[in-house]
């Protein structure tokens, strides 16, 4: 059984647009679907596009590098196994592909840990709006494994935002 | 205005309210079915009708007592109404208000009512989010991460709100502050002898940034009962008619909350409910006397009220004082029963119940010749609804 801090990954076997992305990440790879009918990439995985509402689609995988959009510090877990973690960030990564694509609102935005070189929760003072990320893969077993960001590099596109406290 | 024959406008009234005593979570004395009882049986009696009328039913966010129990309890001649409005969370309390009042402009039944029965204490709670597996269901992709319960979720959308308009923490106090005012006039209120401050307010823990301890909704146990009838009928009732200009149910493009993907993200879900409601009342934000707005956490009620039109984004933190937001001479007053905040968390329905009777003239927190009386239900969640209520048509 797949497993992530202790806790068993419970996924329906009917579920495989889930699956599969967990498989991609167990692969060390960030992999999205993109529709055989309009092409477009779409997040989160699931059997429709929503741009097209074809049934139709592949994997591929993406760059994995994107810009925090939105993000939070939890410092009280509801789940014990994540007890231990706190603080952590959870971050909205925006990611570079398909910017703007197919209006200016829309972009492939992922939900995911903010974790250190050490795969432990980054430091808050780093945690921003606008701070360049690029993913990483924790480990699930089974050949699975969970897409997770940290901090990249590169120069931001913009300013940098923090919660001011 | 749209046409009259594809509107409410007018045709239905909330003829009678009433709830049992609001109590903190786990406090109710009696089982939730028997509370829901004691609200419909108590708010038929305030609309001076029989119980034995009532032939209908909507609800909201799966409430477990279910229409055919309850008809059956109460001895009711004929079941013509069996209603639940999809979705969790309040996003639903208006949308009962406006099912129930479809119904009876349709002839499906002719005396609905709206309740709500909560009794935290005896199920589980809403607000914890779930715990045990990581990777099942609605928080497939977002539970593995940590971000588990309501708050947590909400607080991202906001935070990309504050950071795109500039909002002040002082606007979401503001909030929280008129509330708890509100409360202290209101001897229904669980939070009724508890003031809040602003120290007070700052110096409480965070629950999630944006979200201090005093920005989050309660939890509570109780029950609450609206009555609706068409308007001819609710006439010749016991109390002041609050007539229903219009109710609105709906979500925007793509807001399934939960994997945090819509192309719009900073938004409380009111953009495309918001103008159809304004168009089938025939009225603009401007001739709104009283608001009640849905408080999960206060940082939703500040984008709904943005997205209703009463101020743009970037004039949040000129709107949001505790000035402008009290009763009974404030700008915009909010909440005036002390609502989710501060009176009780009933679902919103305690809201709903606040705006009838500031149409009625008989709230605590009255403002003066209040005749449009407004209801935001469900700020963030999918799908929200709205409604409108009013003394006089016009
Ligand atoms: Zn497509």
């Amino acid at each position: 059984m797949a497993e992530y801090l202790g806790l068993t990954v419970d996924i329906p076997a009917n579920d495989p647009d889930h699956i599969e992305y967990l498989q991609g990440a167990g692969e060390g790879r960030l992999v999205l679907q993109r529709c055989s009918d309009c092409n477009l990439l779409r997040y989160p995985p699931g059997p429709a596009c929503p741009y097209c509402q074809s049934l139709e689609r592949e994997w591929e995988e993406v760059s994995g590098r994107g810009t925090i959009y939105s993000y939070e510090i939890v410092t009280q877990a509801i789940n014990p196994a994540y007890r231990e973690l706190v603080p952590y960030a959870v971050v909205l990564v925006e990611l570079d592909e398909q910017r703007g694509v197919p209006d200016e609102h829309e972009a492939l935005r992922v939900i995911s840990s903010l974790v250190d070189g050490d795969g432990a929760p980054e430091a808050e003072e780093n945690v921003a709006i606008g701070a360049r990320v690029e993913a990483e893969f924790a480990d699930l077993g089974d050949g699975l494994g969970l897409p997770r960001f940290r901090l990249s590099d590169e120069t931001p596109e913009h300013e940098l935002w923090q919660f001011p406290s | 205005m749209a046409t009259d024959e594809r509107t409410i406008r007018g045709k239905v009234a909330i003829a009678g309210l009433a709830e049992t005593t609001y109590y903190k979570r786990g406090q109710a004395t009696d089982p939730e079915f028997k509370m829901a009882l004691q609200a419909i049986i108590a708010a038929a009696g305030d609309a001076g009708i029989d119980v034995t009328e009532i032939d209908g039913f909507a609800s909201y966010s799966n409430d477990r007592n279910d229409p055919v129990r309850l008809a059956t309890a109460l001895g009711l001649p004929q079941l013509k109404l069996s209603n639940m409005f999809w979705g969790g969370g309040g996003g639903g309390g208006s949308g009962a208000v406006a099912n129930a009042a479809a119904a009876i402009v349709a002839g499906y039944a002719d005396t609905v009512v709206v309740y709500r029965s909560l009794a935290q204490g005896q199920f589980g709670r809403f607000g914890q989010g779930s715990g045990a597996n990581v990777a099942r269901g609605a928080g497939a992709f977002t539970s593995p991460y940590g971000l588990m319960s309501p708050a947590q979720s909400f607080a991202m959308r906001v935070r990309r709100f504050m950071h795109d308009h500039g909002t002040e923490q002082a606007a979401l106090r503001a909030i929280s502050l008129a509330s708890y005012q509100h409360a202290q006039h209101n001897p229904r209120a669980v939070m009724h002898g508890r003031e809040l401050t602003e120290e007070i307010y700052d110096n409480s823990r965070w629950i999630v940034e944006p979200f201090h301890l005093f920005d989050c909704c309660m939890e509570n146990d109780g029950a609450a009962a609206v009555i609706l009838t068409s308007a001819e009928r609710a006439r010749d009732l016991k109390q002041t008619p609050a007539y229903v200009l219009a109710a609105m149910q709906g979500s925007d493009y793509r807001q399934g909350a939960t994997a945090h993907n819509a192309p719009d993200y900073a938004t409380s879900n009111f953009k495309t409910v918001a103008p159809r409601l304004y168009e089938h009342a025939g009225i603009t934000p401007g001739d709104v006397d009283v608001l009640q707005s849905y408080e999960n956490f206060t940082g939703g009620v500040l984008m709904s009220i943005v997205e209703h039109g009463f101020c743009e984004p970037d004039e949040a933190n000129e709107l949001f004082t505790l000035e402008h937001l009290s009763a009974p001479d404030g700008k915009l007053p909010l909440n005036t029963s002390g609502g989710n905040l501060a009176e009780c968390y009933m679902h919103g329905l305690e809201l709903i119940i606040e705006a009838a009777r500031q149409v009625r003239g008989e709230s605590t927190s009255q403002v003066h010749d209040a005749n449009i009386s407004m209801v935001g239900s469900g700020p963030m969640v999918q799908p929200v609804s709205d409604l409108v209520l009013a003394r006089d048509l016009g």
